[in-house]
């Protein structure tokens, strides 16, 4: 089924899939140095299809240029003589989204980084900035790729605005990797604050305003470090790196569903500020991770899990009384649109089944703070359920079926809050037996004649016994590990990669397999959200 | 709905109208009581006596000759004092000078002593004789072993303290003369608080025959005290002049008695009008007006004293008055009866300086200043008024002000918390939202304290008796804080009333991170759970959630207590919400409350001037709780543009507005004129440059200046009340602060401007006095100060420099005049 498009963005939502698997070696030679490459951060972390930017990449590098792994298509990276300096090339019909980077040299690997590609021009800010009587101008719609330098820093752009338009303003910062805590605001030609946000997506903040009146208007970030501390000041360095997007044109916040469907075509529709809404369809057959969506000439970008579960919209309608009828495994992607609103959804259990409900919305950036109430067939509460953590707002719970029949789910906030951004996916599964790997490093080194430690946690489902194999996949020549055997009392399990006196140089990934009977599962860690598999295994000269 | 709480209709000026003027002849005679019955041998009662003289009630209680009709029925001194004889009616009869006047005497049960009740007699003596104080056997621990509750406001906790604790040795049964309670009351027995009763005491024999009687808790039929009255209940008094009180209980079987020697007395303003401990009110040598409180039991009772200044005014005078709006009326007419006459009005510059300062926290221009001088249009004052309100300044000054009552210390709840409180306090003066509004959102705020700035409240103050403590001052100006302890020894608040308050507060939650000092950086979220309690501290029973006064509401499962409690709290009803709230403003713009302290509503601190608080308090809820329009009623005024200078007959005055009284400006207000007038503003840290000592969003941003100058301590907890007290300290860093005279003094100064400018000396006078003190030169400085200024372009910009220093440092400009 194909919607129409509501708005302007028809005919269709520009839509590009990226496989995790697809790995590009970016220009660069590994060569042995005397310490690990380090990359803290880049800036300007973003460019536009077809712009070349001038990328400084803050860290260290004992050799120079490292090699660089890239996901995702469409950027190629030229390194300059001076260390740090590169250039970054977009192609015009590059994607938009994210970029994940990481370097590598003899020695290692860094830790994965971001670089965004937009469809909107993009400007570097100019320091002097801090002050409302020397602002930067800068003409909508832009992304601003800012840095604040030092401590007390504050950036401020000025923008000419007419009366009654809507300005998006949000600034990326921990969104994109960035150790900062920003807060926006929006001000009068003075100084004067109209609007503030800290915290809307995560911790990175966002506006919606309306201008009053038409004339000049300020915007302005500044931070508090991400993990909080006791200075009264604002924070600063080479590394608070940022992307404020201002625009009175088409920005996308997300859509629904918020997840794909594995294997299938999804019909979606695209949310977000000043017209931005339209209907597509988005192609999972080809089997990716993930999907990055975005609209033709508008900004922001999406990102659409795939999971192997019928995706579906939540019933606005749905109550308690009348619950949406589902079937297990269903993704369900629902908003609770107004405050006290509530969804439920129900579906068929035999006695004894335990079921997994997993809801993400804070992780996706939404003020949403769900609670879960789920039911039996004869009304009783089995559980209430909300923090997987005490950092963990999200739900992820089992509940095991007192009874055969109808068994219901109720999703809310916890405040009763409500609005057209309470948005949520939540994953119901009948739990079947099997395992899970995870706890992998993102990378190991070792030298020749010496091992390393490999060590994996395993979850085990519904009471699944049977012993696991766990192996490594894709190990270099001169480089070996003994699979090993975890039997039903066991959570963890070491590998030990043992490099042979004479096993060459090498820099590249393995992964870890865990096998049992008809089950195969690979290991994997999760980079700001985005699950990976690979591990990056270095074997450096003595 | 809820019934009006007595403090409202307490001090009325019609009722001093009525206070001896038009109504009785010169030489009347006025009783109290006008009748009376006394039961039981041991009863007696007093009798005052009140003539009319020079149209006001005077005491010739002492003055009087006193004969009972039939002495055989009852008896009476020449004190006025009436014991029974025997059972009947008589009459007694009042001679002063002639006049005559006769009260209704009732005698029963004269032959009968009748059974002491414990709760009615003994507790009374206890009470009056200091044993349940708080600094003797009232205190926490008790004294010595001997505990009571304070002011013998619990009667179980008493009798058991007395008749059972210490396996029984307070009392003795077989010989009460010899009970320990009786030998230490009189020091027979080394007793640390010294004999307080004679052996042949009325008070002594009281608790023998108690004793003799087996000590009950209770006696068959005992009434319940209802209330009490303090008579006369209204005074217009000359200077020195003194009046006995007269104090009756009165009880559930209809029972009148007096109670005066077992009372306990106060004056709210002792240097005006002083009491007693035996209740003789006493006019001390200034006019002035005073509110006398006394507490018998749990039960209070005041009343009011006058002392009008001396002379006549014709009352054309307060006729012809203007009345820009009802404050007007209701200044006028308070003046009036104390015969107070106002000040002059301070014109137009003083008041642009004056509403300048109040509205947006900042000093008029030079240029504002003379357009505003030279505007000839009539309601000019009410178009800068309006004006002003809608500048970007009026929100940071006005949360400035709520900051220092709401804003907690970020060390302790974390600074990412704070700065989104003072986000969200400084968004409902940007939006100038409904008071009734943001108290309701501030109550049941929930969400986390990363971006919901209020809750931050709930995370700073974390137990619910905390938080009745802080809503109930700060938006009901209810002080309940004894009340968690004790019954409030001034106040009718009880333990029931505040955990009943507090009890709206059980079913908050928190989860995410909890407070970690000094950093505390976490989110936490506040919540409302399913269920939570609290629990009566004496008796362990869970106290269900009660308002202070009026009906109960009910709480439906679904529902957020907090919310409940905010519909009642912002009620029309609730005359308390809006009242603190435009007592604040008042105090704010007028430089003292019409109820000092400002959060202090109670009977016993009655305001200033209740009509005209009432009549504030009306219209600010008529007009949907709006502030603004509040501040705009206020600076509209008449009363609000007087003069600060004294007339002979209103310089004693300092509570009934009848001029302007002088305050320093606040501490951010001072730094930001400072800073404009030196025309470079100053630097604070977690601050974007150019902001304003009024956008600080933390009193812990450091600033000498600011600590200086009156800034809340940012270890101290909310709320805090500033003072405006002006300090040696004060005075001595604005003369010597290396970095104020580095401002006036830099290239970029507004010294060097004007004294690189073209202007010649006097035009330069002209702006420093504009600018500086926000009126014209006077002819006379004009010519003095143009004379100092040289030629010499060097020694022109120092000596413009050294005027704006010393101007600075003037009181013309560190006071809103």
């Amino acid at each position: 089924m194909i919607h129409t498009m509501l708005r302007m963005y028809s005919p269709a939502v520009v839509i590009h899939s990226i496989l995790l698997a697809a790995l590009c070696l970016a220009s660069g030679i590994g060569r042995s140095c005397q310490a690990q490459v380090t990359v803290n951060s880049l800036f300007p972390a973003g460019g536009r299809h077809g712009q070349t930017v001038d990328v400084t990449l803050s860290g260290s590098f004992a050799s120079w240029p490292p090699t660089a792994s890239i996901v995702g298509d469409g950027v190629k990276i030229a390194y300059e003589k001076d260390k740090g300096k590169a250039k970054f090339s977009i192609r015009k019909d590059a994607s938009s989204g994210v970029r994940f980077l990481r370097w590598h040299d003899a020695k290692g690997i860094s830790e994965w980084r971001m670089f965004v590609v937009g469809s909107l021009p993009e400007i570097v800010e100019a320091e002097p900035n801090e002050s409302p009587l020397k602002p930067q101008s800068v003409e909508l719609p832009v992304v601003a790729n800012g840095r604040l330098q030092k401590s007390g820093d504050v950036d401020t752009f000025k923008v000419k605005l007419a009366a009654k338009q809507k300005l998006v303003a949000l600034v990326e910062g921990k969104r994109i990797g960035s150790k900062m805590d920003p807060v926006l605001q929006i001000c009068d030609q003075n100084g004067f604050v109209l609007a503030q946000n800290d915290d809307e997506r995560g911790v990175d903040p966002l506006l919606v305003f309306e201008t009053p009146k038409a004339g000049d208007y300020l915007v302005r970030t500044f931070c508090f470090p991400e993990t909080p501390n006791s200075t009264i000041g604002f924070a600063g360095g080479a590394d608070y790196v940022y992307r404020l997007t201002l625009t009175t044109d088409g920005h996308v916040d997300f859509a629904m569903p918020l997840t794909a469907e594995k294997g299938k075509k999804t019909p979606i529709r695209i949310q977000g500020w000043n017209l931005m809404q339209g209907d597509a369809i988005v192609d999972a057959t080809g089997e990716p991770a993930f999907l990055q969506l975005t609209a033709p000439e508008g900004a922001g970008h999406v990102v659409l899990p795939v999971v192997e579960a019928v995706s579906v919209v939540a019933d606005a309608k749905s109550s308690q009384s009348d619950p949406q009828k589902v079937t297990l495994p269903v993704s369900i992607s629902g908003v609770v649109e107004s405050p006290g609103d509530e969804d439920t959804f129900t579906w068929d259990v035999e006695k004894g089944d335990r079921i997994n409900l997993s809801i993400k919305a804070f992780t996706l950036g939404f003020p949403l703070d769900p609670l879960l109430t789920v039911t039996n067939a004869d009304g009783k509460v089995l559980k209430e359920a909300d923090d997987q953590s005490r950092s963990e707002r999200d739900v992820s719970t089992v509940v095991v079926a007192p009874l055969k029949g109808a068994m219901q789910v109720k999703v809310q906030d916890v405040h009763r809050f409500g609005g057209p951004r309470f948005a949520y996916a939540l994953m119901i599964e009948k739990e079947l037996p099997g395992f899970r790997l995870s706890g992998i490093p993102q990378s190991l080194s070792v030298v020749p004649g010496k091992e390393v430690e490999l060590s994996i946690n395993l979850a085990r489902t519904a009471g699944f016994k049977d012993v696991v194999e766990l192996s490594v996949a894709n190990l270099p020549p001169g480089v070996s590990a003994e699979p090993i055997k975890l039997d039903a009392k066991a959570k963890t399990g070491k590998l030990k990669l043992k490099a042979a006196a004479d096993a060459k140089p090498f820099s590249g990934s393995l992964n870890v397999v865990g096998v049992s009977g008809d089950k195969r599962r690979t290991a994997r860690y999760t980079v700001y959200g985005i699950p990976m598999s690979s591990v990056w295994l270095t074997v450096s000269s003595k | 709905m809820f019934s009006r709480p007595p403090i409202l209709s307490l001090y009325c000026l019609a009722v001093w109208g009525s206070l001896g003027f038009g109504f009785a002849l010169a030489g009347e005679l006025q009783t109290f009581p006008q009748s009376m019955e006394l039961r039981g041998q041991s009863a007696r009662h007093r009798v005052l006596v009140s003539e009319l003289t020079d149209g006001r009630w005077a005491d010739v209680t002492g003055k009087s000759r006193f004969t009972m009709a039939n002495p055989a029925i009852a008896s009476v001194d020449s004190h006025g004092f009436v014991t029974p004889v025997s059972d009947g009616k008589t009459r007694l009869v009042v001679n002063v000078g002639g006049e005559t006047s006769h009260i209704d005497v009732v005698i029963r049960d004269a032959s009968v002593e009748l059974p002491v009740s414990f709760e009615l007699a003994i507790q009374p003596i206890l009470t009056a004789q200091g044993c349940s104080v708080g600094a003797c056997h009232g205190k926490a621990r008790g004294q010595n072993g001997f505990q009571l509750s304070l002011l013998c406001f619990d009667p179980e906790f008493d009798h058991a303290a007395i008749t059972r604790e210490a396996r029984g040795r307070r009392i003795s049964f077989g010989s009460p003369n010899d009970s320990l309670l009786l030998r230490k009351a009189t020091g027979r027995t080394p007793h640390g608080g010294g004999a307080r009763l004679s052996v042949d005491g009325h008070d002594y024999v009281t608790i023998r025959r108690w004793i003799e009687a087996g000590a009950p808790r209770r006696i068959a039929d005992e009434p319940k005290l209802e209330s009490v009255e303090l008579l006369p209940n209204q005074r217009r008094q000359v200077p020195m002049e003194s009046q006995q009180t007269l104090v009756l209980a009165h009880y559930s079987d209809g029972s009148v008695v007096d109670v005066t020697d077992r009372s306990a007395f106060q004056s709210n303003e002792s240097a005006v009008v002083s009491v007693s401990d035996k209740g003789v009110i006493k006019a001390g040598p200034i006019p002035g007006e005073a509110t006398i409180m006394t507490r018998f039991m749990d039960r209070i009772a005041t009343t009011n004293v006058m002392i009008p200044l001396s002379g006549e005014v014709a009352p054309k005078l307060y006729a012809d008055l203007p009345r820009n709006n009802f404050i007007d009326g209701h200044v006028w007419a308070k003046l009036k009866l104390l015969g107070i006459t106002p000040s002059e009005d301070a014109g137009d510059a003083k008041f642009l300086r004056r509403a300048y300062i109040d509205i947006i926290g900042r000093l008029p221009t030079a240029k504002d200043v003379a357009e505003f001088l030279a505007d000839k249009r009539p309601n000019k004052r009410e178009v800068v008024i309006d004006r002003l309100l809608a500048r970007p300044e009026y929100a940071d000054h006005w949360a400035n002000k709520w900051a220092d009552l709401l804003r907690p210390n970020p060390y302790r709840v974390g600074i990412k918390a704070v700065l989104n409180y003072d986000h969200w306090i400084r968004e409902q003066f940007r939006h100038n939202r409904p008071y009734n509004q943001t108290v309701r959102d501030l109550v049941s705020a929930q969400g986390s304290t990363w971006r919901n700035g209020a809750t931050t409240l709930f995370r700073d103050r974390r137990s619910p008796d905390e938080l009745a403590t802080l809503f109930s001052q700060l938006f009901l100006g209810v002080r309940l804080e004894c009340a968690k302890c004790h019954h409030h020894p001034f106040e009718k608040w009880s333990q029931d009333d505040f955990y009943g308050f507090a009890a709206y507060f059980a079913r908050v939650r928190r989860k995410g991170t909890g407070l970690s000092p000094p950093i505390s950086g976490g989110e936490e979220i506040i919540l409302v759970a399913k269920s939570g309690s609290v629990k009566h501290p004496l008796t362990g029973e869970v106290v269900q959630p009660k308002p202070l006064f009026g009906e109960v509401p009910t709480i439906g499962d679904d529902d957020d207590p907090r919310m409940v409690l905010a519909d009642w709290m912002t009620s029309e009803e609730n005359d308390y919400f809006a009242r603190v709230m435009v007592n604040r403003v008042w105090a704010d713009m007028m430089g003292r409350g019409i109820v000092e302290p400002v959060d202090d509503l109670r009977e016993t601190n009655p305001p200033s001037n209740e009509p005209l608080l009432a009549e504030l308090s009306d219209e600010f809820r008529k007009n949907n709780f709006d502030l603004k329009h509040l501040i705009k009623t206020i600076a509209i005024s008449r009363v609000y543009s007087l003069s600060s200078k004294p007339t002979d007959r209103n310089i004693s005055d300092t509570r009934n507005y009848s001029r302007h009284y002088r305050v320093r400006m606040r501490a951010e207000v001072l730094l930001d004129a400072v800073a404009d007038l030196a025309g470079k503003p100053f630097r604070f840290s977690a601050m974007p440059d150019q902001s304003r000592a009024t956008q600080i969003w933390t009193h812990r941003v450091s600033s000498i200046f600011l600590d200086t100058f009156g800034r809340p301590d940012p270890n101290q907890d909310p709320p805090c009340e500033r003072t405006t007290d002006s300090t040696v300290t004060q005075a001595l860093h604005l003369m010597n602060s290396p970095e104020i005279h580095a401002k006036i003094i830099a290239d970029d100064s507004w010294a060097h401007r004007l004294a690189s400018s073209d202007r010649d000396a006097g035009a330069v006078v002209d702006e420093l006095y504009l600018a500086i003190f926000g009126r014209p030169v006077t002819a006379k400085e004009r010519q003095a100060v143009a004379a100092v200024i040289p030629a010499d372009a060097g020694e022109r910009r120092k000596i413009i420099e050294d005027l704006v220093w010393s101007m600075l440092n003037s009181p013309e400009f560190l006071f809103k005049d």
